[in-house]
């Protein structure tokens, strides 16, 4: 069974389809890319499966359990972590106050627990902020873990919405453009944080990306959206041969350019 | 480190408990209970708008609510005080909550607004319901706490128990805002959508943090209550709910200095000046606009910047 099942997902907006039909099935341990132009529909799919925003029809299933009318803190518990395309992050929170917001749907202490400091929200609190140092530490963010996060150069935001979603422990991360707006080492920097995600802790990604180098050189699979349709799927030497993405997306120049590597 | 600022700590409670020793005028030391009573209410307001991020502007009617059921359960009922002040801190939580239910979806000047109305509704029930509150004429002679054979009659013993009451309060709202509650909190202020998305519930918390803040307002308005002896529709008003909303603007939001510098200055500054009577909001309300367009963070912001530059040197000319 897939850990990811989407049948005919649709969002409409008014008169406008944003998602029309869409069909997808991420395996375990995958990772997935979701390409297209922009407008596409791509990161409404991923606000309807964080229930940011409401499925118009069509369902979408992880690990078995339908996510329909489930609140987004329901999600998040359940194992589906994201980052924003358009940073999102909790600007007048300190770097590490941020990944420890993370961690909130894993912990349980409440107000009782806060109030009388008891020995259970004194141990939580210092488990929390071990495990918060080991991901601004797999992200290289512990030089600026006092930094209010909207102080951040961009690239170590972008790293920052990465830890803080790892903080809720997901089963599947979504990452939305993680190398929208990196130079070239930054951009190689984060495939290997990628890459490592998965050897390394085991998580399935699903990811949205312009970055067509970055997107054919560590998914292992690819779907191509335009208009809010799928227009092709398949592995990425597959998808860069596609005549209709080659059109719709990549551009004639892409054969040229890309074909032979 | 520790050390030196346990030390600091017991040396400032000192000086608080000496405070109606050092100060044997009535009028001084009213004044003093009644910053206190306010510093109360600024820190609770606090916790919404400065951590939380929701725009309120009804901490006045909390206090009104809880200064009522105090007033009615004592007068009616005749229970002890140490009964009755929890029961009003959990009444006007209650009331919180019913409050903040309808008003979950609404955000910022919206949201501000409701909570306008809701303060509006309070003030025009508590003027109609006659058989309860008497309506404008007030309730009259609530009588003294007691512990036991111990009367709450003389300013110094009022002033203990809201040093108690504002001590506490602050403590507590400083271990929640620095708990996981607290962080959740301050992740909806910045970015609710976001927080959500990363496992926070955030109707459950804005709920929480409504009525926590009503709890203490309700303990404050409580404490006015017995310690006046006398509430009337008029002893809370939407002024109020202005001045406690502008304190910890005034003094620096989402700090713990902050609401308590904001309420000094408020409440005493117009206190002291009511020789000019209706002139003295005005000056109050330029002082409001001046810190806020100098110094945005508030006074605690701009005393801290001021240190910074104190105590770092300035960098040579060319070397940066």
């Amino acid at each position: 069974m897939p850990l990811l099942r989407i049948e005919s997902l649709t969002k409409r907006f008014g008169g406008l389809t944003a998602v029309n039909g869409l069909d997808l099935e991420v395996e375990e341990g995958q990772i997935f890319a979701l390409i297209g132009p922009n407008g596409a529909g791509k990161t409404t799919v991923f606000n309807m499966l964080t229930g940011l925003t409401g499925i118009t029809s069509g369902s979408a299933q992880f690990a078995g359990r339908d996510l329909g009318r489930l609140p987004s803190h329901r999600i998040a518990e359940l194992g589906i972590g994201r980052t924003f395309q358009n940073i999102r992050l909790f600007g007048r929170m300190t770097v590490l106050d941020n990944v420890r917001v993370g961690f909130h749907c894993r912990t349980r202490t409440g107000m009782f627990g806060a109030l009388f400091g008891t020995p259970r929200a004194r141990r939580e609190a210092a488990d929390t902020l071990e495990r918060a140092m080991e991901l601004l530490d797999f992200l290289d963010l512990v030089p600026v873990k006092d930094e209010l996060s909207l102080n951040l150069p961009y690239g170590q935001q972008r790293g920052l919405e990465i830890a803080r979603a790892l903080a809720t422990n997901p089963r599947l991360l979504l990452l939305d453009e993680p190398a929208a707006g990196l130079n070239i080492t930054e951009t190689e920097v984060l495939m290997g944080h990628i890459a490592r995600l998965r050897s390394g802790m085991g998580k399935t990604i699903l990811l949205i990306e312009h970055d067509m180098k970055l997107v054919m050189g560590i998914s292992d699979r690819v779907a191509v959206l335009d208009y809010g349709m799928k227009i092709a799927e398949g592995e990425p030497a597959a998808i860069k041969a596609d005549a209709k993405v080659i059109e719709a997306y990549l551009g004639t120049g892409f054969r040229g350019a890309y074909a032979g590597s | 480190m520790t050390a030196r600022r346990l030390l600091s700590a017991l040396a400032a409670l000192a000086a608080l408990l000496l405070v109606p020793v050092l100060i044997t005028d009535d009028y001084g030391l009213h004044l003093i209970i009644m910053t206190a009573m306010f510093m109360m209410l600024a820190a609770s307001q606090d916790l919404i708008y400065g951590y939380a991020g929701q725009l309120h502007l009804g901490q006045a009617a909390f206090a009104a609510i809880g200064a009522y059921i105090t007033a009615v359960l004592m007068l009616r009922f005749n229970l002890s005080y140490w009964l009755v002040m929890p029961l009003s801190g959990l009444g006007t939580a209650l009331v919180a909550l019913l409050l903040s239910v309808p008003t979950l979806r609404l955000r910022g000047l919206y949201l501000g607004l409701a909570t306008l109305g809701f303060s509006e509704i309070v003030r025009l029930t508590l003027i109609m319901w006659n058989d309860v509150t008497r309506g404008p004429m007030g309730l009259p002679g609530i009588p003294a706490p007691t512990f036991g054979s111990f009367v709450f009659e003389s300013k110094a013993s009022f002033y203990y128990m809201i040093l108690a009451f504002t001590v506490l309060t602050v403590v507590a709202i400083q271990r929640i805002v620095h708990s996981r509650m607290g962080k959740a909190l301050m992740a909806i202020r910045d970015d609710e959508i976001a927080a959500r998305a990363m496992g926070v519930d955030s109707s459950h918390y804005k709920l929480t943090a409504f009525s926590t803040s009503a709890f203490f307002a309700g303990i404050a308005g409580s404490f006015y209550s017995v310690y006046i002896s006398f509430i009337s529709p008029d002893s809370f008003k939407m002024m109020d709910s202005f001045l406690i909303f502008a304190m910890p603007a005034l003094g620096g939001m989402g700090t713990v200095a902050g609401p308590l510098i904001g309420a000094l200055v408020l409440y005493v500054l117009p206190e002291i000046t009511r020789v000019f009577a209706e002139y003295r909001m005005l000056w109050v309300g330029g002082l409001l606009v001046v810190t806020m367009v100098l110094q945005p963070k508030g006074i605690l912001g701009g005393m801290r910047a001021l240190a910074g530059r104190l105590r770092r040197p300035r960098p040579e000319p060319g070397t940066d």
